[in-house]
Formats: structure tokens, C-alpha cells, sequence
């Protein structure tokens, strides 16, 4: 077993090998742009990127032509929020979403807001997922949109987009969903889920980083307004040369993950729950941020009470795992995702975040809980928090010397 | 976040790690910090009739220079007097374990341990 | 094997960058993750950056990685006018669709869009620049370096001078610039420039804005906050990784202009010999040495390049964007060029790959062509 354990699967995943060799070809030995349609190598490059296309379209039931590649789904977030409020936003100025959402998607709406848009950011509950009674609440003539994220990047918890996208619906208000976590985890319908736009990540399904999708609805149909405009590519929605080794990697990697979902989400559920009850078996005060059962296969997020998050990050330094998003780790401020659910912000820089994938193996599995068990316990002899609590202090009632 | 070696060290194999009894008179306790900001510092020191640190000890709720900082603190503090012991200053300790700058707070929070420490020891002393 | 020359289109990878990618195809971290394997893509990062940064001679810093060319444009053009006050843009109508698209969009959106005059090469006048910066107060100057169809070069060391005089910000598209001539972005005296590497041997996907020291815009795409908040997403690693090694190799490449200069020499005398009354457009104007848009009366283009590719030989038409659609090109209708003469245009643009041979390979396609389309004049014995 190679140490570090990769254990962040939410931030990115190895690419399968499997795409790695699709993608060779289109590396080594076919050049070409596939926009130039008058010779042979730009036939052969657009040939390719079309059936990746199809095949990242039957992961989410979509037809091919709704399928617009991207970087990335960080511009496919921001192309269906942005470019939505662009083309709609002239009489309908009301973007509902929910405050859990990736930052690309709060920072998108931040930035309308700025331009005259009133966004209602919802509040989660305890485990993380919306109340749909508060979604239906917080509807208004002017809504023009609401976006919210299939699963979460940081705690795993799948929000129930098919009964949001049927309150959409049904009050003719458009629905984005971010699905970068999701997209060839979970089963996805567009059309039985009513979702009108959505954002897809290829280097969170094994495939290549720097390229991405934004399915985008044609019956009844969506507009937006392209942010990156130009040459006129993918149907003028968004322009700038495809890169064809990397399309077809991630038309590789969906083909894959549509193929091995079920048989991958099996294998993973039995890992992650293994992981979460060990842990909570063995020690006391482990808590498990997000719903149970109604988060991803790949996540788990526990808060470890009475040790600091970051030492504990180096304690288990062979494992590679995460203490708040990817994109927030470095800061020291405790993730927003986990505040939402109503921890304080102790409990918060408690937590760490271990994503299992398609290459975690059960001995990896084993030697996960093992390094944490004994380094919380180690941890937690040498916390003062912790010798406080044996010695029944409730630490509510503590009066700290804040610095 | 990349530490440096001492750091590592500290953090590894820390030194002192316990608890004093904080009931007897010669031993002073230093609680800073607060849970909510990440770091939570309990510095103990045994002091000798003739004023001098025959023994100190820590536990530390924080990240790893948290740790580090009040590791090395413990072992700067055995064999100094009471104010020898004040003398110390947070440079001191963030300069020897080659601290980052966003990491320097931990190293002011071991220099308030230390004074906290210090002070609880003196009233206890009714001096 | 055919013989590719449509390089300005996009290049096929350079045998150093593939070595690259082979060996960088397991480097898969993020590189905002703080455990070892993130750390290992952000050291990648970082060597990669710093050659992209020695490419143009600019600190690590003042590079920002894009997902193409275009978004580069775009973002400068957008992120630029959004902090400026004064809604107004001047450009040229030769500039890459990226930029002239954008202009038109900006220009339906309520900004004032001025285009440039250009001369019968393409060269924009900069007696009207000079003048129209005058007139009005003016948020921002687009001028591409070079031009993709015909490799004319735009004056911009002279662009910059006026944009200085008159205190407004200068972007330049250098895109087809890249590693044809020397870049030295300290002394170009622009506020930003965008450069592509799938043009240089690179990968596509990924590409650069490179900018001034603490320069105020807007972004394109947030959310993460990386590339120092300019540009959100996590990075394209693989095509970032295989770019900067692209730009190791930027002057290995110009010192090897000479060489492509001499071929198109000779492949213009071809040209010229096989059908006299060619057009070779901004022959006398400066010109990049790699690009030849030539025209040739009563053809159609659509036609030459099917023909061409039959044969083994991959040219374009107009720009490699637009093709697929018979309109005549914009940019040489803008240089006056009759909508017809514009169908006849021909782009063959060359690389490092590119040898003697292929220009024999290229003059006997076209000799072929043209004789079948009875454009050739043949001797009367």
C-alpha cells in the first residue's frame, strides 16, 4: 500500500487509467482542431469530441446537442447563473439558492446582486438538507431562477432535486442545479428531475482536468447568454478551441461512470459506512456532519470534538484528507458548508473530510481508521479540552479569554 | 501548509505533554485561548521555594505550531526563574521554530500561557 | 502522412511537450489541497507558470492561466471596461472573432465600439487612433499583434505610445505572436496580453493573460478564487504542466523563423509561377514569417481546400473558427477586398514541423488543383 492514502475525491480524482488510454491517441497522434471541418484531421478531432458529447449526455438522459463543453464546471456555474440573469433578468430579478452552495455559485450570485438582482440565500437544516416548504416560501413573481447543488462538495448531502425541479416547474421559475459532485455517482434524469441547466465537472468522475459541461435544456427551452463569446463554438454558447484529448477523456470517463455506477456506489456506501461506524464504535464524540444515508457514497465528514482539525490534518499525514473544501483549505477559517448546519465554529475546525473513490481499496480502508482512531485518541490526551470534559466541566459555561 | 523541521518535531514527539496538580500551591496554571478560534492553551509550571521552574507541562486544543510553540515553551521554562521566565517573549519562540507568519499568533498565545501561568502561581503565593 | 499547414489554426504538439504529458499523465492532485499530493500539483504549477512567465519576461505573478484564447480576450476586453468608467472601445476590424464578437456584443450592450480604419494589408491607422483617443475619453485600446489569416502585423509598439499619451489601458491580442518573435511584455508598453499555446506546439485548453503589476479588472469566472482570485476553477494541470514546457521551447522556435521565412519564399514563387495573378495578401506589409493568405481570382476556397486535402495537403480558409460556413472573410473585406476575391482567400501557415519537402508536397497539390479547375493557364505548345 503507497502512503499517502488519497482520501480527497471531492477535490479531484486520479484519472482512470482506462481514460488515460483513450486519451493517448488524441495526445501522440491525431492533431487537429476540430472546428476546422475542410480537412481530414479536423474531421477526425470533431468526430471524437461528438461521441464524447453523446456520452456525457446519456449519463444525465439529455440529448447530445444540450451537452456544452467548458473549462470546467467553475465556468459552467458561472455561464448558467450569469449568462441566465443576462438573457432573463430584464423583468425577473430574484435568484433563489441555498447558502451551502459550491463558492462559484454564491460568488456568480454575489455578483448579480451587486448588479441590481435580489438573491434569498435558504438556510439548510441540521443535517443539511433544504427544506422544500421554505423553497416553496421563498418563491416570488420576479423569481427568475433557483439554483441548488445536487450533492455537496463537502459534506455528501444529496438534495432532493427531482422534487425541486417539480416545484420549478410547476411555478415556471427556471432550475440550475450544480452537479459536479453527482454527475456519474448518482442517477441522474434531466427530464423525470425538470432540471433546465446543469453544471458538470470531468476531473471529479476520473477524468481529465480543464475541461467540464453545462447541459443546457432545449424543450422547454433554456437561454443563456454566453460569457465567453468569439469564433462562435458549441452553438455560439461558448467560443474558444475545444481541447480534443481532454473531451474525449471525459467522454471516456462518463462512459465508465455510467457503466460501473451501481456496482461503484454499492462498494463505496459499504466502505463509507464501515469508516463512519468504526470511528463512532471505537471513540466517543465523533459526530457526522450531513444526513446518514442521503449523501454521497464517496463522503464522509465527521467532526472530531476536543481536537483541532489542522493537527489532526498532520497527525494523519499519511492520509490524504481534507479539513474544509479544496478551495478554502488553506485559510484558517472554518468552513462556511459546516457553520450552515448549525455547528460552532469549534466543532467546526474539528471536522476533516475523507473521500473515498474507485480506487480506494479495503486495506486502505482499514489503515484509514486505524491512523485516525489512534491519533485522536493521542490528540486527545494531549487537549485540555478533553481533560476538562473527563473531568466533568460542561465548557458552555467556560468563560474564555478570547484573542 | 508546510512546517519547518522543528516544528515537526515539536509536534512529533512533544515535550511535556500532562498535567500538573493544579490544587497545590507551588504549581501555577495558565488556561488562554478560547475553542471557537481553534486554539486552546493549558500551560502548568512547578515552581521551587527558591523560585525557580523545576517543572512544567502542557496541553494544547490547536493546530500543529500551537502544539509546537507550547511544547518548546515547557522546555524553555524548567531550570528559569520566575523572571527569567517572564523575559520570554513570543519572538523568541516563533523565531526558534521558524514559525510562518499566519502561524506567529500561536507562538503570542504560548507567551501568554506562560505570563497566565505565572500570575496564577504569584496570587496563589499571595505575593 | 499528410502535410499540415494550417499551424495558425493550431499546431500539433511539439515531441518536448508530449514527453511532458506522458510522463506528468499521473500528476492528478489539486493543487489547493494542502496534502501531499495537492502540493505536488502546485509545485507543477509553479514550474510550469515560471515558464510561461520567462516566455514574455514577466514575473510568475502577472500570469493568469485561461482555458483558450479567446477567454483570454474576453476577459481582458470585459474585465477592463467593467472597472473603467467611460464605456468606450476602440479596436480594429481585422481582430480575431474572439475580440471583434465581443466588440459587437459589447457594442449591443450600450458601449461605444469604434473600429479602426485599416489600409489595403490590413494596418490599422494610427492617425486615427491618435484622433479618436483625443475625441473622447476612452476606456480601452484591443489591437491584435499579428493577424491570423494573413500574419500582417499591426505597429504596436506605436499603439502603445498613444494609449501611454493618452492614459488608456492597451490589451493586445498576441496570440499568433508567440514564439514567432521575441515577446518582451515589460517594454511593449501594454496593460495585458493574451497568448494561446495549442499555437505553439502546446496544448489545447489551455492558454494565458498575462498583465501588468496590480492592474485593477474585473474577473470572467469566480468562485474558488485561484489564480490569485483573477480566474476561478481548478486548474486544467495536465495542459497547464504540457504548456509550460510549450513555452521552454518558445525561442528554440524563433531562431528558427529564418528557416520558415526562406520556405514560404519559396512556396510564394510557386504559388505566384503555378497561378500568376494570385494575390498575396499584405506581401509588402510586415508580415509574421510562417503565414501566407493568398487569393486567387475566380476560385472558391471551399473548393481549393477540398481538393487540397484529397491530396494530403491541410490548409484553411479564413479563419479556422469560421470555416465550415462559405462567408466571405471579414478581415479581408475589411481590407477592401471584393466579397468574391474574400472567397477565394487561402491560408497556409507553417511550424518547427514543417520542411522543404512539404512545400513540394504543397506546390504539387496545388499545381494539381488548379489545373483541374482549369484556373491554371496552361502553355500553348
Amino acid at each position: 500500500m503507497k502512503t499517502p492514502v488519497y482520501l480527497d475525491y471531492q477535490a479531484t480524482t486520479p484519472t482512470d487509467p482506462r481514460v488515460v488510454e483513450a486519451m493517448a491517441p488524441y495526445w501522440f497522434e491525431k492533431p487537429g482542431n476540430p472546428h476546422s471541418r475542410t480537412h481530414a484531421f479536423g474531421w477526425e478531432a470533431e468526430e471524437a469530441v461528438e461521441t464524447a458529447r453523446a456520452n456525457i449526455a446519456k449519463v444525465i438522459g439529455a440529448d447530445p446537442k444540450e451537452i456544452i463543453f467548458t473549462s470546467g464546471a467553475t465556468e459552467s456555474n458561472n455561464m448558467a447563473i450569469k449568462g441566465a440573469a443576462e438573457f432573463y433578468g430584464t423583468d425577473k430579478k430574484h435568484i433563489i439558492t441555498v447558502v451551502t452552495e459550491h463558492k462559484c455559485v454564491l460568488d456568480s450570485c454575489r455578483h448579480l446582486s451587486e448588479q441590481g438582482f435580489d438573491i434569498t440565500y435558504l438556510g439548510v437544516e441540521e443535517d443539511g438538507l433544504l427544506d422544500l416548504q421554505k423553497l416553496k416560501d421563498a418563491l416570488r413573481d420576479d423569481t427568475m431562477m433557483v439554483s441548488v447543488m445536487h450533492a455537496n462538495n463537502e459534506i455528501g448531502v444529496i438534495q432532493d432535486i427531482k422534487a425541486i425541479g417539480a416545484i420549478c416547474r410547476e411555478a415556471g421559475v427556471k432550475f440550475h442545479t450544480d452537479a459536479a459532485q453527482s454527475f456519474g455517482k448518482i442517477a441522474i434524469d434531466v427530464n423525470d428531475m425538470n432540471v433546465d441547466v446543469m453544471s458538470i465537472s470531468s476531473h471529479k468522475i476520473y477524468g481529465p482536468m480543464g475541461v467540464g459541461a453545462l447541459y443546457v435544456r432545449r424543450k422547454p427551452r433554456m437561454r443563456v447568454r454566453p460569457i465567453i463569446s468569439g469564433g462562435g463554438q458549441e452553438r455560439g454558447m461558448r467560443s474558444g478551441t475545444l481541447p480534443t484529448p481532454l473531451l474525449v477523456g471525459f467522454g471516456k470517463a462518463a462512459e465508465l461512470a455510467l457503466a460501473e455506477m451501481a456496482a461503484e456506489d454499492k462498494r463505496l456506501t459499504q466502505m463509507r459506512d464501515k469508516i463512519i461506524h468504526t470511528i463512532q464504535d471505537k471513540i466517543p464524540h465523533v459526530f457526522l456532519n450531513g444526513h446518514a444515508t442521503k449523501r454521497l457514497a464517496g463522503n464522509i465528514n465527521l467532526s472530531f470534538a476536543y481536537v483541532e482539525g489542522e493537527s489532526l490534518m498532520m497527525a494523519i499525514k499519511d492520509l490524504a484528507v481534507s479539513s474544509g473544501s479544496a478551495c478554502t483549505s488553506a485559510s484558517l477559517e472554518p468552513s462556511y458548508v459546516l457553520r450552515a448546519l448549525g455547528l460552532s465554529d469549534d466543532m467546526a475546525h474539528t471536522s476533516i473530510r475523507l473521500g473515498i473513490g474507485r480506487f480506494t481499496t479495503d486495506e486502505e480502508v482499514d489503515f484509514a481508521i486505524e491512523t485516525i482512531l489512534a491519533n485522536v485518541e493521542k490528540l486527545r490526551e494531549m487537549s485540555p479540552l478533553w481533560e476538562m470534559v473527563q473531568e466533568g466541566v460542561d465548557l458552555s459555561t467556560v468563560q474564555w479569554a478570547e484573542h | 501548509m508546510a512546517y519547518s523541521d522543528k516544528v515537526m518535531d515539536h509536534y512529533s514527539n512533544p515535550r511535556n505533554v500532562g498535567s500538573l496538580n493544579k490544587a497545590d500551591s507551588h504549581v501555577g496554571t495558565g488556561m488562554v485561548g478560547a475553542p471557537a478560534c481553534g486554539d486552546v492553551m493549558k500551560l502548568q509550571i512547578q515552581v521551587s521555594d527558591t523560585g525557580v521552574i523545576e517543572d512544567a507541562k502542557f496541553k494544547t486544543f490547536g493546530c500543529g505550531s500551537a502544539i509546537a510553540s507550547s511544547s518548546l515553551a515547557t522546555e524553555m521554562l524548567k531550570g528559569k526563574t520566575l523572571d527569567q521566565a517572564t523575559e520570554i517573549k513570543n519572538s523568541d519562540i516563533a523565531e526558534e521554530l521558524a514559525l510562518p507568519p499566519v502561524k506567529i499568533h500561536c507562538s503570542v498565545l504560548a507567551e501568554d500561557a506562560i505570563k497566565a501561568a505565572i500570575d496564577d502561581y504569584k496570587s496563589k503565593q499571595g505575593a | 502522412m499528410s502535410v499540415y499547414l494550417d499551424n495558425n489554426g493550431t499546431t500539433p504538439l511539439k515531441e518536448e511537450v508530449k514527453e511532458v504529458i506522458r510522463q506528468s499523465l499521473d500528476v492528478f492532485g489539486n493543487p489547493s489541497s494542502a496534502h501531499a499530493e495537492g502540493q505536488k500539483a502546485r509545485l507543477a504549477l509553479d514550474h510550469a507558470r515560471r515558464q510561461v512567465a520567462q516566455a514574455v519576461n514577466v514575473r510568475s505573478e502577472q500570469v493568469v492561466f485561461t482555458g483558450s484564447g479567446t477567454e483570454s480576450n474576453v476577459m481582458a476586453l470585459r474585465g477592463f471596461l467593467n472597472v473603467c468608467p467611460h464605456k468606450r472601445l476602440i479596436t480594429s476590424p481585422t481582430e480575431h472573432s474572439s475580440v471583434y464578437n465581443t466588440a459587437e456584443v459589447l457594442k449591443d450592450e450600450g458601449f461605444d465600439v469604434v473600429y479602426l480604419p485599416v489600409d489595403e494589408d490590413g494596418v490599422i491607422c494610427l492617425e486615427a487612433l491618435d484622433k479618436e483617443l483625443s475625441s473622447k475619453p476612452t476606456s480601452l485600446v484591443s489591437i491584435m499583434a499579428a493577424n491570423n489569416e494573413t500574419g500582417v502585423k499591426q505597429p504596436i509598439q506605436k499603439v502603445a505610445e498613444i494609449c501611454k499619451k493618452h492614459g488608456v489601458k492597451l490589451h493586445i491580442d498576441a496570440v499568433q505572436l508567440l514564439a514567432k518573435e521575441v515577446i518582451d511584455f515589460p517594454t511593449m508598453g501594454a496593460d495585458s496580453i493574451a497568448i494561446s499555446f495549442h499555437k505553439i506546439g502546446g496544448p489545447k485548453g489551455c492558454a494565458a493573460l498575462i498583465l501588468k503589476n496590480e492592474v485593477q479588472m474585473t474577473s470572467l469566472i469566480t468562485g474558488g478564487g485561484q489564480e490569485r482570485k483573477r480566474r476561478s476553477g481548478t486548474e486544467n494541470m495536465l495542459g497547464i504542466i504540457a504548456s509550460g514546457e510549450a513555452c521552454a521551447q518558445v525561442q528554440k522556435s524563433i531562431e528558427d523563423m529564418p528557416r520558415l521565412n526562406s520556405l514560404r519564399e519559396k512556396m510564394e514563387q510557386g504559388i505566384l509561377n503555378i497561378t500568376p495573378d494570385a494575390v498575396i495578401v499584405g506581401q509588402n506589409a510586415p508580415r509574421m514569417d510562417v503565414t501566407t493568405c493568398v487569393m486567387v481570382p475566380n476560385t472558391s476556397a471551399e473548393m481549393v481546400l477540398l481538393s487540397m486535402d484529397m491530396a494530403g495537403v491541410c490548409i484553411s480558409q479564413g479563419s479556422a473558427c469560421s470555416s465550415g460556413r462559405s462567408v466571405p472573410s471579414r478581415v479581408l473585406t475589411a481590407q477592401g477586398f471584393s466579397e468574391e476575391m474574400a472567397l477565394a482567400g487561402l491560408r497556409i501557415s507553417m511550424a518547427w514541423h514543417n520542411t522543404a519537402e512539404d512545400v513540394e508536397k504543397f506546390l504539387t497539390a496545388y499545381d494539381q488543383t488548379m489545373s483541374r479547375m482549369k484556373i491554371k493557364k496552361e502553355k500553348v505548345s
